[in-house]
Protein backbone atom coordinates (compact mmCIF):
# COMPACT_ATOMS: atom_id res chain seq x y z
CA UNK A 1 0.00 0.00 0.00
CA UNK A 2 1.04 3.42 -1.29
CA UNK A 3 2.90 5.59 2.21
CA UNK A 4 0.31 8.65 2.10
CA UNK A 5 1.57 10.14 5.42
CA UNK A 6 1.68 13.25 4.17
CA UNK A 7 -2.10 13.60 3.15
CA UNK A 8 -3.66 14.42 6.69
CA UNK A 9 -7.11 15.76 7.34
CA UNK A 10 -4.63 19.04 8.88
CA UNK A 11 -2.83 19.51 5.47
CA UNK A 12 -6.19 19.13 3.07
CA UNK A 13 -7.86 21.61 5.50
CA UNK A 14 -5.22 23.74 4.93
CA UNK A 15 -4.65 23.83 1.34
CA UNK A 16 -8.86 24.67 1.04
CA UNK A 17 -8.05 28.68 -0.13
CA UNK A 18 -5.26 27.02 -2.94
CA UNK A 19 -7.63 24.71 -4.02
CA UNK A 20 -10.34 27.34 -4.43
CA UNK A 21 -8.37 29.72 -6.24
CA UNK A 22 -7.35 26.60 -8.77
CA UNK A 23 -11.13 25.75 -8.75
CA UNK A 24 -12.33 29.09 -10.13
CA UNK A 25 -9.13 29.54 -11.94
CA UNK A 26 -10.54 26.44 -14.30
CA UNK A 27 -14.03 27.80 -13.93
CA UNK A 28 -12.66 31.23 -15.40
CA UNK A 29 -10.94 29.34 -17.76
CA UNK A 30 -14.00 27.95 -19.88
CA UNK A 31 -16.51 30.65 -18.42
CA UNK A 32 -17.67 33.33 -20.33
CA UNK B 1 -23.91 34.17 -22.01
CA UNK B 2 -21.14 36.22 -23.73
CA UNK B 3 -20.55 35.17 -27.01
CA UNK B 4 -18.01 37.39 -28.38
CA UNK B 5 -15.52 37.61 -24.91
CA UNK B 6 -12.33 36.50 -25.52
CA UNK B 7 -10.54 35.01 -22.87
CA UNK B 8 -6.88 36.06 -24.30
CA UNK B 9 -8.12 39.57 -25.21
CA UNK B 10 -10.83 41.11 -22.93
CA UNK B 11 -10.52 41.92 -18.85
CA UNK B 12 -11.57 38.97 -16.18
CA UNK B 13 -13.55 42.23 -14.72
CA UNK B 14 -15.41 42.11 -17.96
CA UNK B 15 -17.79 39.09 -16.59
CA UNK B 16 -18.71 40.20 -13.62
CA UNK B 17 -19.14 43.82 -15.27
CA UNK B 18 -22.66 45.87 -15.42
CA UNK B 19 -23.70 44.83 -19.28
CA UNK B 20 -21.76 41.21 -18.91
CA UNK B 21 -25.00 38.46 -18.95
CA UNK B 22 -24.75 36.58 -15.91
CA UNK B 23 -22.48 38.70 -13.60
CA UNK B 24 -22.64 36.33 -11.31
CA UNK B 25 -20.14 34.21 -11.89
CA UNK B 26 -17.39 36.47 -12.24
CA UNK B 27 -18.32 38.19 -9.47
CA UNK B 28 -18.40 35.11 -7.43
CA UNK B 29 -14.90 34.28 -8.95
CA UNK B 30 -13.08 37.44 -7.52
CA UNK B 31 -14.64 37.63 -4.64
CA UNK B 32 -13.58 33.73 -4.00
CA UNK B 33 -10.17 34.88 -4.79
CA UNK B 34 -10.28 37.51 -1.85
CA UNK B 35 -11.93 35.28 0.58
CA UNK B 36 -8.95 32.77 -0.32
CA UNK B 37 -6.21 35.35 0.50
CA UNK B 38 -8.17 35.72 3.67
CA UNK B 39 -8.18 32.27 4.89
CA UNK B 40 -4.67 31.86 4.16
CA UNK B 41 -4.19 34.43 6.61
CA UNK B 42 -5.45 32.31 8.91
CA UNK B 43 -3.17 29.56 8.76
CA UNK B 44 0.18 31.35 8.27
CA UNK B 45 -0.54 33.94 11.13
CA UNK B 46 1.43 32.44 13.71
CA UNK B 47 4.71 31.77 11.06
CA UNK B 48 4.60 34.86 9.35
CA UNK B 49 2.21 37.74 11.31
CA UNK B 50 3.37 40.29 8.45
CA UNK B 51 2.46 38.27 5.32
CA UNK B 52 -1.11 37.20 7.32
CA UNK B 53 -1.50 41.07 7.59
CA UNK B 54 -1.10 41.51 3.90
CA UNK B 55 -2.89 38.41 2.85
CA UNK B 56 -5.88 39.80 4.67
CA UNK B 57 -4.98 43.08 3.17
CA UNK B 58 -4.97 41.53 -0.43
CA UNK B 59 -8.42 39.65 0.72
CA UNK B 60 -10.46 42.81 1.35
CA UNK B 61 -8.98 44.42 -1.82
CA UNK B 62 -10.31 41.14 -3.51
CA UNK B 63 -13.73 41.69 -2.24
CA UNK B 64 -13.99 45.37 -3.23
CA UNK B 65 -12.74 44.40 -7.25
CA UNK B 66 -16.09 42.16 -6.59
CA UNK B 67 -17.99 45.00 -5.38
CA UNK B 68 -16.84 47.88 -7.42
CA UNK B 69 -18.19 46.42 -10.69
CA UNK B 70 -16.76 48.16 -14.25
CA UNK B 71 -19.29 49.41 -16.48
CA UNK B 72 -19.78 47.55 -19.96
CA UNK B 73 -22.39 49.18 -21.50
CA UNK B 74 -22.31 47.01 -25.17
CA UNK B 75 -21.71 43.92 -23.19
CA UNK B 76 -18.50 42.26 -21.75
CA UNK B 77 -17.02 41.61 -24.92
CA UNK B 78 -14.59 43.88 -26.15
CA UNK B 79 -15.17 45.90 -23.14
CA UNK B 80 -13.23 49.51 -24.00
CA UNK B 81 -10.13 50.51 -21.15
CA UNK B 82 -8.91 53.38 -20.43
CA UNK B 83 -12.43 55.85 -21.68
CA UNK B 84 -11.76 58.01 -18.78
CA UNK B 85 -14.98 60.12 -19.46
CA UNK B 86 -16.95 56.92 -18.23
CA UNK B 87 -15.77 55.95 -15.98
CA UNK B 88 -17.77 56.25 -12.45
CA UNK B 89 -16.53 55.93 -9.33
CA UNK B 90 -16.36 51.96 -9.08
CA UNK B 91 -14.87 51.87 -12.08
CA UNK B 92 -11.49 53.72 -10.48
CA UNK B 93 -12.20 51.88 -7.04
CA UNK B 94 -11.99 48.84 -8.92
CA UNK B 95 -9.05 49.60 -10.72
CA UNK B 96 -7.06 50.81 -7.38
CA UNK B 97 -7.87 47.87 -5.57
CA UNK B 98 -6.28 45.56 -8.41
CA UNK B 99 -3.14 47.39 -7.69
CA UNK B 100 -3.59 46.95 -3.71
CA UNK B 101 -4.57 43.31 -4.18
CA UNK B 102 -1.53 42.72 -6.46
CA UNK B 103 0.91 44.42 -4.32
CA UNK B 104 -0.50 43.08 -0.98
CA UNK B 105 -0.34 39.99 -2.29
CA UNK B 106 3.30 40.15 -3.67
CA UNK B 107 4.18 41.52 0.30
CA UNK B 108 2.57 38.44 1.50
CA UNK B 109 4.76 35.64 -0.22
CA UNK B 110 7.78 37.65 0.15
CA UNK B 111 7.14 37.66 3.55
CA UNK B 112 6.62 33.82 3.66
CA UNK B 113 9.51 33.05 1.64
CA UNK B 114 11.39 35.27 4.07
CA UNK B 115 9.75 34.02 7.62
CA UNK B 116 9.05 30.95 9.07
CA UNK B 117 6.30 29.74 6.79
CA UNK B 118 8.12 26.73 4.88
CA UNK B 119 11.07 26.67 7.59
CA UNK B 120 13.41 23.48 7.73
CA UNK B 121 11.59 22.13 4.73
CA UNK B 122 13.10 21.17 1.47
CA UNK B 123 15.51 24.42 -0.27
CA UNK B 124 13.98 24.50 -3.33
CA UNK B 125 10.54 25.76 -1.46
CA UNK B 126 11.64 29.42 -0.64
CA UNK B 127 13.29 30.03 -4.30
CA UNK B 128 9.83 28.85 -6.12
CA UNK B 129 7.61 31.20 -4.04
CA UNK B 130 10.13 34.09 -5.16
CA UNK B 131 9.84 33.21 -8.75
CA UNK B 132 6.33 32.32 -8.69
CA UNK B 133 5.38 35.95 -6.87
CA UNK B 134 8.04 37.65 -9.09
CA UNK B 135 6.45 35.97 -12.13
CA UNK B 136 2.67 36.15 -11.28
CA UNK B 137 3.10 39.76 -10.65
CA UNK B 138 4.87 40.27 -14.30
CA UNK B 139 1.80 38.54 -15.70
CA UNK B 140 -0.51 41.17 -14.18
CA UNK B 141 1.73 43.97 -15.10
CA UNK B 142 1.43 42.67 -18.89
CA UNK B 143 -2.28 42.76 -18.29
CA UNK B 144 -2.02 46.41 -17.52
CA UNK B 145 -1.12 47.39 -21.47
CA UNK B 146 -3.01 46.27 -24.65
CA UNK B 147 -3.14 43.06 -25.43
CA UNK B 148 -3.47 39.19 -24.56
CA UNK B 149 -5.05 41.07 -21.08
CA UNK B 150 -7.04 38.51 -20.20
CA UNK B 151 -4.46 35.43 -20.88
CA UNK B 152 -2.11 37.80 -18.55
CA UNK B 153 -4.84 37.95 -16.00
CA UNK B 154 -5.48 34.01 -15.82
CA UNK B 155 -1.57 33.53 -15.90
CA UNK B 156 -1.59 35.76 -13.00
CA UNK B 157 -4.86 33.73 -10.69
CA UNK B 158 -2.76 30.55 -11.44
CA UNK B 159 0.19 32.21 -9.98
CA UNK B 160 -1.70 32.84 -6.82
CA UNK B 161 -3.19 29.91 -6.52
CA UNK B 162 -0.27 27.65 -6.66
CA UNK B 163 1.20 29.62 -4.06
CA UNK B 164 -1.37 29.99 -1.94
CA UNK B 165 -0.90 25.96 -2.12
CA UNK B 166 2.66 26.15 -1.36
CA UNK B 167 2.52 28.58 1.22
CA UNK B 168 -0.51 26.89 3.42
CA UNK B 169 0.73 23.38 2.30
CA UNK B 170 4.37 24.69 3.85
CA UNK B 171 2.94 26.17 6.79
CA UNK B 172 4.83 24.14 9.82
CA UNK B 173 2.14 21.83 11.67
CA UNK B 174 1.85 22.53 15.24
CA UNK B 175 2.50 26.32 14.44
CA UNK B 176 -1.34 27.25 13.20
CA UNK B 177 -3.78 29.81 15.43
CA UNK B 178 -4.97 27.20 18.52
CA UNK B 179 -2.01 25.23 18.35
CA UNK B 180 0.42 26.55 21.16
Amino acid sequence: MANVSWLTVERARRVVPGLLGLFWFLVLLVAR
Amino acid sequence: MNPSYSHVADHLSDLASFGARAPVIGILAIATFGVADAVAARVVISASRTAAVALILAGVAGLVIAAARIHCSEGAAGCPRSVVDDSTWTDVLHGQAVVVNALAFFVAMMACAAGRVGAGRAAWWRPTVVVLAVLGLGFLSQAIGEGAVGAWQRGWLLTNSVLLLLVTARTPAGTQEGRG
